[in-house]
């Protein structure tokens, strides 16, 4: 499964990378994760099955969606609390919830 | 003839220092020829000895340089030489500078460096003259001036051009070409050339007063003047000018601030005058009475100053220094002027009565200063006579504003009372009122100023209604320091009552008994405040202004019984400047304040720290106030170190060590102080609590109270516990009795000392800075979102600290994260958006990983549309820019424009 998530200027999130990669690999799911910043974000997203958000670009949420709806692929904001705490774990479950 | 042994000291040392030691012997004779000065006469041998070398050496270098010009020979037996008088005649004259020495013995050194600068050749040194308000930054800089022309390094027409940067320091393009000039056309309005200051100083000197308002566009230039002499008008290309200016520039701002910085690189005399304090009383009277003498000269007429009212001029407090003690000269010898010409009296007479009320205040503290008062002019003297000569009088440039035209003011308008039929009696207007606007920069109660950044103006016309009161009924005059100590009290009193806070005086009867007339005084002032901010007060408060009226005779009792204050904050400056305000309200010494630059290890800082409270704690102990950080934390080395007792204040703010300070003073002990202080609260105190350790208990605590503090607080407690996901390491909760509602805020304090209270759950309301929920809303669940919110944003934050610690490697992270969220903090207030809880969040990691990055030296990704969206956001721009500037500088990393507008992003929306 690919997840793509995408900040500011996709620094904060490439920590959270490492820590879903982690999560990923306890719990035996082959996924790759990587992180964009936002004005990256057209290039990459063809190849994602899932777009999670930082909070700080909730704004842009609203525009993210169209890309993704046209594309059929769930975008979402990720939980500030997982994100601040770097909770790969909740993140990467989150992520394989919105993929369903 | 006299020799001015000081006149050309300078001459003896700079050519070493900038000749190195090597100087030749025929330099070294010419040099003690010039010192000796064009009247001296000496013989070949005479200098020989003092020189030490041979007198056949001498003689042959003598014979050189006579050949050569430089010297004149009178011949004789022996031959005498000496050197040649300059084209200025004056040359020999005592020089303006050397006069001040005379007097001004503690300015010895600023007036040997104030010679170095101006005989550095070959156009002497520019220097940066430092000094507070009044000490006569400007006088001297007018001395130097004169100084150049009386030695001929100036000739007498050469300019002296004063330029107060303060006046253009809001725009900066007038400035410029104002200092600069301008070319024709450069912008409308400039219809023809015009030369600027520079031009105008050209071959003289430039006075830039109060060169830290230059602004950042005028530095520039400013700084190419300085180090090439060449400059350009506004609006001109081709050409480039030149002119030779010596600049002395002057600030009362502290020198390591960064634009005095930039600018002290390049100017390599820094002249610091004293204080009028640090003058000494016996350079006091000098200057009192040089202005008493310069008023005489003036008014043409003796003037008689009684012994009393000297001795009020030499110990009243005067911050202004200098410049403020000339002023409230000129303005109590107009006060007796008007009284003299309006009463045809014979004499003009300077007595106590017609001083201003500030200025009266010293007799308050002459008594203190007795000795050293006898010392100066024995015990007996009843008065004073000041003759009208000009002799000894250092009046150096006129002010604009000159006190010749008080003197005729007073006599047109008594003389036009008179017309209009008015008697005597009603003559005696207010001379201090009426005539301040003509004296330039009077104040008249000193620390008005002062006052009004704290406290609300009309608290301070009442209080000065009630002290006129108070001091006509008692028959004494209030010092400064009650004045002030009774506005603050007052303010505080309306804040407290209008929080519907009690106040009481636990001995109101005792104090009704034993002081009947202030008492009674009290109640009419008590009656006063009522009417003035229109709220009842409880009787209690005549018994608290009874002690104010009291206290001031009383001195107080025991000075080991009381404790220290403080203060010590981040950054330079800022503890100091909160204990200088202090001690200048209270007029006291008292509050001690050391600052934390930056760049400066803490545990520097600590071990200064600790000899202060060493120097101040005593047995009564010590209240420290501190902004934030590991300063939190010094309170207990100190406590441990020194075994005293140590409170420790956090976010101080001026009003918290005015309050400290005043309650100290009072003899208060350190608790009663350090509840008080507490109990005024402070702003955004968000995170600072945490700074504690966080071993034994919880960081955050949730309170549940009721009136047994067992019965439902524990259910509560219980139903929390069970209700709410928390992490037991970092939240508990603490029951708490409420049977006595002042001892439960006493002890939410205690709880709130070393922890976090997220909010309280209780019936009544115990602090109004924290969330309460009612006990109801708790029990049927309805709160419990909410609570579980707080908890959940909490937890998330320290979590947060946590993971960084693991995934940054940097030394520093605990201190990266509290310091991006005090930078969020203001760029939320600043840009006036307030960000949700989730997006700070991000925002906090953001920086931080962003800070991570630029440490590792990692390229951020290009912000596309920079530009154009920097064009769109310029003040945006600037003000992030701006609050980011801390960071950049304590983690020393390199923000480029890219991450700025990632960052400008989250708050331009």
């Amino acid at each position: 499964m690919n997840i793509l998530l995408c900040c500011a200027a996709g620094m904060s999130t490439s920590l959270l990378v490492q820590r879903m990669e982690q999560a990923a690999q306890e719990k035996g799911i082959v996924a790759r994760i990587w992180a964009v910043s936002a004005g990256e974000v057209k290039q990459h997203i063809g190849q994602a099955d899932v777009l999670l958000l930082g909070p700080q670009v909730r704004y842009k949420l609203a525009e993210m969606k169209k890309e993704g709806d046209a594309r059929g692929i769930p975008v979402d904001v990720i939980q500030a609390l997982d994100y601040g705490t770097l909770n790969g774990k909740n993140v990467l479950e989150f992520a394989m919830g919105l993929k369903k | 003839m006299e020799m001015k042994p000081n006149c050309f000291y300078v001459y003896r040392h700079f050519p070493l220092t900038i000749g190195g030691d090597e100087m030749k012997r025929v330099d070294l004779i010419f040099q003690k020829l010039m010192e000796l000065g064009p009247q001296a006469r000496v013989s070949a041998s005479d200098l020989a000895n003092m020189l030490g070398l041979s007198r056949a050496n001498v003689s042959s270098d003598l014979n050189l340089l006579w050949k050569e010009q430089k010297i004149e020979k009178v011949v004789g037996r022996p031959t005498l030489f000496h050197v040649k008088p300059t084209g200025d005649s004056r040359y020999q004259v005592e020089t303006a500078l050397d006069r001040l020495a005379k007097t001004n013995k503690s300015l010895q050194t600023q007036i040997e460096q104030a010679k170095a600068a101006v005989l550095y050749p070959p156009r002497g040194m520019h220097c940066l003259i430092l000094g507070e308000t009044g000490v006569g930054k400007s006088v001297f800089a007018g001395w130097i001036h004169e100084f150049a022309v009386d030695i001929g390094r100036l000739s007498p027409e050469a300019p002296f051009v004063v330029f107060n940067c303060a006046d253009y320091a809001n725009n900066p393009q007038l400035l410029i070409s104002q200092l600069f000039g301008v070319k024709k056309g450069a912008y409308t309005g400039a219809e023809q050339d015009r030369r600027g200051l520079v031009e105008k100083a050209d071959g003289g000197i430039l006075f830039l007063d109060e060169v830290h308002r230059l602004p950042a566009e005028g530095q520039e230039i400013f700084f190419t003047f300085m180090d090439k002499g060449t400059f350009r008008r506004v609006g001109e290309t081709e050409v480039e000018r030149s002119a030779q200016v010596q600049i002395i520039s002057a600030t009362t701002e502290n020198p390591e601030s960064s634009l005095l910085k930039t600018f002290i690189r390049r100017i390599p005399m820094i002249i610091k005058l004293p204080s009028l304090v640090e003058r000494g009383i016996e350079e006091r009277y000098h200057i009192t009475m040089s202005f008493f003498r310069e008023e005489a000269f003036r008014l043409g007429r003796e003037i008689h100053v009684s012994a009393s009212a000297i001795h009020a001029f030499l110990s009243y407090h005067c911050p202004n220094n200098i410049g403020q003690l000339h002023t409230d000269i000129q303005l109590t010898c107009a006060r007796a002027y008007a009284d003299f010409i309006s009463a045809g009296k014979k004499q003009l007479r300077v007595s106590v009565q017609d001083l201003p009320h500030h200025v009266k205040q010293g007799l308050l503290y002459a008594k203190e200063m007795r000795p050293a008062l006898e010392e100066l002019f024995g015990t007996d003297h009843k008065s004073f006579v000041v003759q009208p000569q000009a002799e000894n009088i250092l009046v150096v440039r006129d002010r604009e504003d000159s006190a010749d035209s008080v003197y005729e003011k007073i006599e047109q308008k008594i003389a036009e009372l008179r017309d209009q039929g008015v008697s005597e009696e009603e003559l005696e207007f207010d001379i201090e009122n009426y005539f301040t606007p003509f004296i330039k920069g009077v104040h008249q109660r000193i620390n008005k100023e002062d006052m009004r950044r704290i406290i609300d103006p009309v608290i301070i016309r009442l209080v000065e209604e009630i002290v006129r009161y108070a001091e006509s009924r008692l028959g004494k005059v209030l010092s400064q320091k009650v004045i002030f100590g009774l506005a603050l009290h007052i303010q505080t009193s309306r804040e407290r009552l209008s929080h519907g806070k009690q106040i009481v005086h636990p001995h109101v009867n005792n104090v009704r008994i034993k002081y009947k007339k202030e008492f009674a005084v009290a109640l009419e002032c008590v009656r006063m405040i009522e009417e003035a901010l229109l709220m009842d007060l409880p009787i209690g408060e005549a018994g608290y202004l009874t002690m104010f009226f009291v206290l001031d005779d009383e001195e107080v009792e025991e000075k080991r019984e009381m404790i220290g204050i403080l203060v010590i904050t981040h950054g330079s400056g800022g503890a100091t400047a909160m204990a200088d305000v202090t001690n200048r309200l209270l007029v006291t010494q008292y509050a001690r304040a050391i600052d934390l630059p930056l760049e400066v290890d803490s545990s520097l800082i600590l071990e200064r720290a600790i000899e202060v409270a060493r120097e101040i704690g005593g047995s009564a102990g010590l209240l420290l106030l501190v902004d934030m950080g590991s300063l939190l934390g010094f309170g207990e080395v100190i406590e441990r170190e020194l075994g005293i007792p140590v409170r420790v204040i956090p976010m101080v703010s001026t009003p918290h060590v005015i309050e400290a300070t005043r309650k100290a003073m009072l003899g208060h002990t350190l608790e009663d102080v350090y509840r008080d202080v507490v109990s005024m609260g402070h702003g955004l105190v968000e995170f600072q609590q945490r700074e504690q350790p966080l071993q034994s208990m919880p960081a955050l605590a949730i309170v549940a109270a009721c009136l047994s503090g067992e019965g439902s607080a524990l259910f509560l407690k219980k139903m929390l516990e069970s209700k709410l996901r928390y992490d037991e390491s970092l939240l508990e909760f603490v029951p708490l009795q409420l049977i006595d509602k002042s001892e439960a805020r006493k002890q939410l304090k205690a709880i709130k000392e070393g922890r976090k209270v997220l909010c309280v759950v209780s019936n009544y309301m115990l602090d109004k800075d924290l969330r309460c929920f009612g006990m109801d809303d708790v029990v049927t669940g309805e709160a419990l979102q909410d609570i579980q919110q707080m908890i959940d944003q909490e937890e998330a934050l320290y979590k947060m600290e946590g993971e960084l610690r693991e995934h940054l490697k940097m030394d520093s992270v605990e201190t990266l994260l509290r310091d991006v969220m005090t930078c969020v903090a203001r760029m939320e207030e600043r840009l006036h958006r307030k960000l949700d809880f989730d997006t700070r969040i991000g925002v906090y990691l953001h920086i931080c990983c962003m800070v991570d990055r630029l440490k590792k030296g990692a390229q951020t990704t290009m912000y596309t549309g920079k530009e154009q969206y920097l064009t769109a956001h310029k003040k945006e721009y600037s003000l992030v820019r701006h609050e980011m500037q801390p960071i950049v500088e304590k983690y020393e990393v390199a923000v480029r424009d890219d991450d700025l507008c990632y960052i400008m992003n989250f708050f331009v929306v």
